[in-house]
Order: structure tokens, then sequence, then C-alpha cells
């Protein structure tokens, strides 16, 4: 049975069947109550209602069945259902049983008190009079009929008729003679309507061959009685005479009575206790029937009731599991349709404050998503903390200018952070004072030494503050102006190269050609050691002269805006054909590690020659006196997080650069060394930036200088290297 | 083994109650349908073991009425018997205890017959001999035919306390197993 709900057919057909039960049941009771026409129809009403109870015994079962699995699943609503049908089928049988009890013991009692020993002796001695006053009869009868015997006896057998006729005058018998064969010799009667002779049954012709009377009672066809008496004439024991005589009407009726009466009361009396059973078991019939179209209708009924219940609960689950489209059918017009109701209701609005949620949060995430990307397309470093000075966010640019993967930080403080990342803590320290408490924006230059060398960073700090100026955090902005002061200063450079160039390039020759015309036109008029001094003042003049346009070609070289062609070539060659250059005699030892297979870089070959050239001589010029140069010249792959590129290094074993210099040791005029135009770095700075590349000092190597270039690869589609 | 011992009773049960449902009932010893002059008629020797609570019931004046059934059918090949003559009688006894006597009546004539014991009564209805059978004109002399004669004990005629035991006690069930016989031409 699916655990549908009642619909106004299936309302009706059971009505209809309520109402056939009842009509059987009806019917079965009238049946055992009188022995009418409706007992002929007793064992088919009993068929037909056993077979209902049946029916409805198997409708329970099915429910019980389906009820137990429900159980068993835990499905909604069938706990309510079980106790309700509990509670249900205890309230139905507590009563029905007791009146149940109560009836059978009313009935076996009634029933009982129908026999009574005195009725039973009454009946009893009503039958023995009956039967005292027709033996009476019978024995006058008989003796009657013995004396008409006597006198037939004496009757010729030619005239045993006509006397036959005679003797029966005066009586109202049927009077046969036969013999022993059965044949009969005379037959006389008043009745009209016997004609044929009614003889005796065999038992009594063997008792009265035996020369014995026979007188008895007998009932016939219409429930009327005769006497019959059987006789033997006298001395002729072949002829029998019978007479059969009536019994007066008064007489016949009372003994009916009697007899009628006396079965009556002895069926009753022998039907005593299967008429027990007979109404045990119609009462019990209607009592099952009854119960169980009653257990049914309570399965069916409650099943509705809790229906709606059910489907609560159900909604309730799937609200709680997320799905706010479950809508569930009004039926009902009661307080739980009522309930129903608002809970559709109350599911719509859930459903509305939801989508309106997702809606915000979908907005806010894109706008998060925006934020993250404009953040991460910054170049500037974006760092935003919380009061206790934890990391909340971070940008793409702040771990590429601080050297550190803030994103795994995040939540942290700043001193986890800078226990991870050493390098952070000089530069947290500097900012840490501005950062806590203040409530104004603030802006700071400092200089940071990062894993790569020194950068200079340009800190501004904005203070986040919430509802009621409450200090909620800080926001760090950090830019790396490192390449804009270089390039500034390099520009500045560039410039006073130039106007130097210019301005004392020009007086330099007027300068040298009047010395030399001085040496030339005193030189004949002088004598001794004036000649002397102005041979030699004039050499100084023209030597100095000499080294200053040397100085100045070189703050030309250094200042020329050079158009470098640049081609894909093999550097490893042109760094062998360099070395090559400094044969054993010049004092240095090179040492060659360059890695093969290598692919080419873009370059201009003449200003390459000149970058290793430069960095050559400013090792051999750092050298001490007598000391013998050892350089190391190796050449390799970029590290990969890295752009792509080749690493050239060049180190040498000298005395280094200190320190405090080692910033600024790309700049013009910034040397160690006695030696040196204070150029050669800072020219190969020039054209190493030129071709795309880098130029840093590398500082964690220990003994002497290293310098390390990268240089981009040539692009793929470029000609083979010459 | 001691699942099977616990069925032994329940078992022995049942058999008693089959064996004693053996004892009773109407046993048709010997019967025949023979043409005698332009009627058919039937005789039959029947053997009577009604239970002690039938007579007890007849003693006490419950009327008991016996159904008597004489089916004759044309056997049919291909199909299903034609019954070709259905003669049906209901014999009431019945006892009568101011006159002391029994009386048999035939339900459908309204014959009745008395008698002074009930072994006479049983006595007569053992012997059937001579009922005409009507209709037996239909029967072809050169066709073969089947017989069956049934008696039965009809319980819906008992007084409706009784029915509902009769209905559940083997031992009330009295009948002829269907008796069969061939009518050869």
């Amino acid at each position: 049975m699916a655990p549908g709900t009642l619909k106004p057919p299936l309302t009706v057909s059971i009505v209809a069947l309520f109402l056939a039960i009842l009509a059987s049941l009806h019917l079965m009771s009238s049946a055992t109550q009188d022995a009418s026409r409706l007992g002929e129809m007793y064992s088919a009403l009993v068929l037909i209602n056993s077979l209902a109870s049946l029916l409805l015994l198997s409708l329970v079962g099915a429910n019980l069945y389906w009820l137990a699995r429900q159980w068993r699943r835990s499905v909604a609503g069938s706990h309510l259902t079980t106790r309700m049908i509990f509670l249900f089928s205890l309230l139905t049988l507590a009563p029905a049983s007791i009146v149940f009890f109560y009836s059978m013991q009313f009935l076996d009692r009634s029933i009982d008190s129908w026999f009574d020993v005195k009725i039973d002796r009454a009946m009893e001695d009503a039958l023995q009079l009956g039967q005292t006053a027709l033996d009476e009869r019978m024995r006058n009868l008989l003796k009657q009929t013995e004396q008409t015997a006597q006198q037939l006896a004496t009757t010729p057998i030619s005239l045993l008729g006509v006397r036959l006729g005679e003797l029966n005058e005066t009586e109202d018998a049927e009077m046969t003679l036969f013999t022993r064969q059965g044949q009969i010799i005379a037959f006389n009667s008043r009745q009209t309507d016997s004609i044929i002779p009614d003889l005796p049954e065999i038992g009594i012709m063997v008792q009265v061959r035996q020369g014995k009377p026979y007188v008895g009672l007998e009932t016939t066809a219409h429930e009327s009685m005769q006497i019959r008496a059987v006789v033997s004439l006298i001395g002729e024991d072949a002829i029998f005479l019978q007479a059969i005589y009536p019994i007066p009407p008064r007489l016949a009726r009372l003994t009916d009575t009697v007899e009628s009466a006396y079965l009556h009361y002895k069926e009753l009396s022998f039907l005593r206790t299967s008429l027990k059973i007979t109404f045990t078991l119609t009462l019990s019939l209607i009592l099952l029937l009854s119960l169980l179209a009653a257990i049914w209708a309570a399965f069916l009924s409650i099943r509705r009731i809790v229906e709606p219940v059910r489907l609560l609960a159900i909604g309730t689950r799937a609200i709680a599991e997320g799905d706010y489209e479950q809508r569930l059918p009004v039926k009902d017009r009661g307080e739980l349709g009522f309930l129903v109701q608002s809970f559709n209701t109350m599911t719509d609005k859930i459903a509305q404050a939801r989508d309106e949620a997702q809606r915000s949060k979908r907005e806010v995430e894109h706008q998060h998503a925006y934020l993250e990307t404009v953040l991460a397309n910054l170049s500037s470093a974006v760092l935003s903390l919380d009061r206790e000075l934890k990391v909340l966010t971070a940008n793409q640019a702040a771990n590429a200018i601080l050297h550190a993967d803030f994103n795994q930080y995040v939540g942290w403080p700043l001193a986890v952070l800078t226990g991870a990342y050493p390098h952070l803590a000089p530069l947290m320290e500097k900012l840490e004072p501005h950062m806590q408490g203040s409530t104004k924006s603030w802006r700071e230059e400092v200089t940071f030494q990062g894993p790569g060398g020194r950068q200079e960073l340009f800190c501004r700090g904005t203070p986040l503050c919430g509802p009621g100026e409450k200090h909620k955090g800080v926001v760090l902005v950090i830019d790396d102006v490192t390449t804009l002061i270089q390039a500034q200063r390099s520009n500045a450079w560039g410039e006073v190269a130039r106007r130097l160039a210019h301005e004392i390039k020009n007086p330099l020759t007027p300068i040298q050609l009047s010395a030399e015309r001085l040496r030339h036109k005193l030189a004949k008029r002088l004598e001794g050691g004036d000649r002397e001094i102005l041979e030699k003042s004039t050499r100084t003049i023209v030597q100095q002269v000499e080294a200053m346009k040397t100085m100045v070609n070189a703050f030309g070289e250094y200042a020329r805006p050079t158009i470098t062609q640049t081609r894909p070539l093999a550097l490893n060659t042109l760094l062998e054909e360099v070395v090559a250059l400094y044969p054993p005699p010049s004092g240095l030892e090179f040492e060659l590690d360059l890695a093969p297979d290598l692919p080419p870089v873009l370059g201009d070959p003449v200003k390459l020659r000149q970058v290793a050239h430069n960095l050559v001589k400013n090792a051999q010029e750092a050298m001490a006196p007598g000391q013998s140069g050892k350089i190391r010249i190796t050449t390799g792959r970029a590290k990969p997080m890295e752009p792509p590129a080749m690493e050239l290094r060049i180190s040498d074993n000298g005395p280094g650069i200190p320190a405090d210099q080692a910033d600024r040791i790309f700049e013009p005029y910034v040397t160690h060394k006695t030696k040196g135009t204070g150029l050669g770095l800072a020219i190969v700075k020039r054209i190493v930036e030129e071709l795309g590349g880098s130029i840093r000092l590398d500082t964690t190597h220990a003994h002497g200088a290293s310098f390390i270039i990268l240089l981009p690869f040539a692009p793929s589609s470029s000609t083979n290297p010459t | 083994m001691t699942d099977l011992r616990r069925w032994w009773g329940p078992l022995l049960t049942v058999l008693a109650v089959i064996a004693t449902a053996e004892d009773y009932g109407i046993f048709i010893r010997q019967t025949q349908l023979i043409r005698r002059g332009d009627a058919t008629v039937l005789n039959a020797d029947v053997d009577y073991h009604f239970n002690p609570a039938a007579i007890a019931a007849l003693n006490q004046g419950i009327p008991l009425t016996l159904n008597v059934e004489l089916t004759v059918l044309r056997e049919r090949p291909y199909w299903l018997d034609q019954t070709v003559l259905r003669e049906k009688r209901r014999i009431q006894l019945r006892h009568h205890p101011l006159s002391k006597s029994f009386q048999i009546a035939d339900l459908d004539s309204g014959a009745v017959q008395g008698f002074a014991s009930l072994a006479t009564v049983m006595d007569t209805l053992s012997r059937i001999r001579g009922w005409p059978i009507r209709g037996a004109d239909r029967l072809e002399p050169d066709q073969a035919y089947r017989a069956r004669l049934r008696l039965t004990l009809d319980i819906e005629s008992l007084p409706l306390p009784l029915r509902a035991e009769a209905y559940a006690s083997p031992r009330w069930r009295l009948a002829t197993p269907p008796l069969e016989w061939r009518l050869e031409p």
C-alpha cells in the first residue's frame, strides 16, 4: 500500500466496505437468534465474514509491515504514527475486550439459566403422562381387537369379509385380514382415502408370527397418530387381523403439543454446548471484524493526520541541508495546514535572504578580486598590518622588493617574519616606531641591505582607522628607488663629463702649443741652469696637459652616447680572445670555467671586449705591487628565478672593495685604487646597461672583488653567432 | 532429534483423528442400476457408521437428513463428461419419543415409514431396493455411461448451533467415498 493520502473515492469505498461488513454482521447475528430463512444462510455468512476478517487482517498486516519498514528506516513521522497506532489500538482493544468478556459470561449464564432440573423433570413427566394415557387406550384397543379376532375365528373363510364389515360397524378403524405370506383376505375401512391396506412392517410380522399380539403407536405422514394392533385369529395361526385406530383429535393435539415441546427442550439441552460455541463464534467474529476494521481505519486516518507533520519533518531536513526550494503541499485547512503554509512562507523568506547574501558575497568577492589584481600589478610593495603588527595582506611586489614570501606569513606577527628573513630585521626596526600607534601618515627613505645588494627604499605608511578614530592597523607602501637614484647620479655624471670634455679640452691644446713654443723660442737664448729649468717646466706642462687630455678623453668616452651595434655572439669565444691578450709576463694568471653549450648573447663585440678589458684592468690595477694576480672567469646560466640570461662572473684575489664603497663603486671617480681614471667600472656599467643587462658586486665573495654580469640571451630566431 | 520428538505428540493426534474419521462414514458395498420392465431402478447395499454424537442427536429429537445423489455421465473423449441425468433424494430420519418410534421420510415425496427401533431403520436404509430413476429413458441402449452414487449427511439441515461443530469435526462429515461404476450397453 502506497503511503498516499485519502482521496474521496477511497473514502466512499471504505464507508461502503464498513456498511457491507455491518450488514453481514447484522445478518449473521439475526441468523443466530432465530431459525428463519436466515438460518440457511448462516454458514455462508460465517464464511463471508471470515473472509472479510482475513482481508482486513492482511490489510492491517500490510500496514504494520509498512510501518515497521518506515520505523527501521527512521522515516519522518513513523515514530508519531507508531505511537498513535499503538494508543488507538489500546483504546479500541481495552473496552472491546472488557465488553466481550462480560458478554461471554452473560451469554454463558443466560443459556445455562434456560435449563433447570425442575423443568427437565416436568418435561419427562409430561411425556410419561401422555405415554400412560396412550398406553391405557392401546391396551383397551388391543383387547377389543382380540375380541374381534375371537368373533372372526368362528366365521368361515368365505364369510370373513362380510363379518369384518359387520364388526367394524361400530368402530372407526381400518381392519385387514391377511395371511402369513402377506396375502390380504379381507379389508374394511370407513376412510375413503385408504384404499390400499397399510400392512405392518417386517419387525411386527416376526413378533406376531411367534404368537405374540402387537400393539403400537405410530405417527402418520400427516403428523397425526394412530394405534396399530395386530393379532392372530384363534386356532387359525395362519391368518392375522390388523386393526388401525385413529387417535381422537383432541388427544392427538394434546400429545402432539407435549411431544413437540419435549423435543424442543431436549434439542435445546442437547445443543447447549454447541449453542454456546455458536454464539461465541458469532460474537468473536463480530468483535474481530470490527476491531480490525477500526485498526485499519485508524491506520488510514492517522496517516492522513501525520502526513503534514511528516512533510514538515522532510522539509525541515531539506532546509537543514541547504535546499530552500522545498515547497510543501497544503491539503488541510486546519491548524496543521496553517503550519505547513507558515513553513512555506518561512522557506521563501530564507531563500530570499540567502539569495541576497549570495549576491552581496559575490559582489564583495568581485571587489576583492579586483583590488587584488590592482595590488598585484602595482610596482610598489603594499603591506597591511593589524594593530598587533600581524601581516594581513601583501602583494607580489612586496615579495619581490623585500625578497621574502609574505603570503606564507599572513596572520603572523612581524617578529616571526623577521625570524625567518633576518635581512628584514633592520628595516622593520626602523619602521616599527612609525607603525605603532601613529595616527598620521608618514614617509621615510630607508637604505635596505637585501640579499641582492643595497637598495634604496621609499616607505610610506598610512594608519588604518576604524569608526571612532580607532587604530586598527597600518598600510605600508614601499617603492624601490635604487634604480631611479642611480640613474639620476649617472645622468648628473654624464652631464659633468660632457661639460668637462667641452670646457677643459679646448684650452688644453693652446696651453700645450704655447708651452712648446716657449721652449722652442727661449731654449736657444738661455744657458745653463735657466735652460734646464725651462726644459723641465715645459716638459711638465706638456706631460700634464697630455695627462689631462687623456683624462678628458676618458670623460668624453663616458659621456658620449654610444650607438651600439648588437648582434648574437658567443661570449665564451670573446672571453678567450681577451684573455689571450694577457700573456704570463703581464703578471696575471687566468682561470677559465666556461660552461659549454650556452646560447649566444645579444651584444656589441667591441663594447663587450671593452667591458672585459676594463674589468681585467680593474683587477690588475687593484693588485699590490709585486703581487701575482689570479683572475677567475666563469660563465653559466643565471639562476632559474631570474629572467633567462647568461651570468658572467669575474673575480680576483686582490684586496677587495671596502664595504662603505660597495654601493657607489660604479659611479665615476669613485675608486679605491692608486692608479686608474676612476671611470673604468662606470663605463662597464653603462655598456652593460645599454645592452639590457646588469652588473653588481658580489658582496658575499670573501677574498677579493667579484663582479656578476647578467646578459640577456639573443632571441632564438637570430642568426648563428660569428 | 529433540526437534523431531517435539513433533511426535501433534503427529500422533492427527493420525488418531484421521483413524477415527475413517471409522465413521457411509460406505456403499454394492450398487446396480437395472432395467425392470419399463422403469430403471437403483439397487444398493449401504453400510452406515454414524458417530455416537449423531445417534445421540437423533435420540434427542434432532432429525438427520441424508442426501442420495445418483449421477449418470456420458464419457466424451476430448471434452468434459456430459451429465445425462441427476437424481437426488433427501431422506430424513426422525425420532418420536412419545411413540418411541423412528421414522424415515422422503422429503421430496412426503412419504413416511414408521419403525419401532433404530436397528430396523438402519436395516431398511441399508437395503435400497428398486428405487425408480426418473428420466432413465434418456439413456441410449447402445451407449456406455458412467454412474456415480453418493450418500452424504446434510450438515446444512442440522440445527444452526450444531453446524459449526459439524463443519469443524471430521466425525460429522459422513459421506460415501465417491463410488463410480460403468454402465455397459
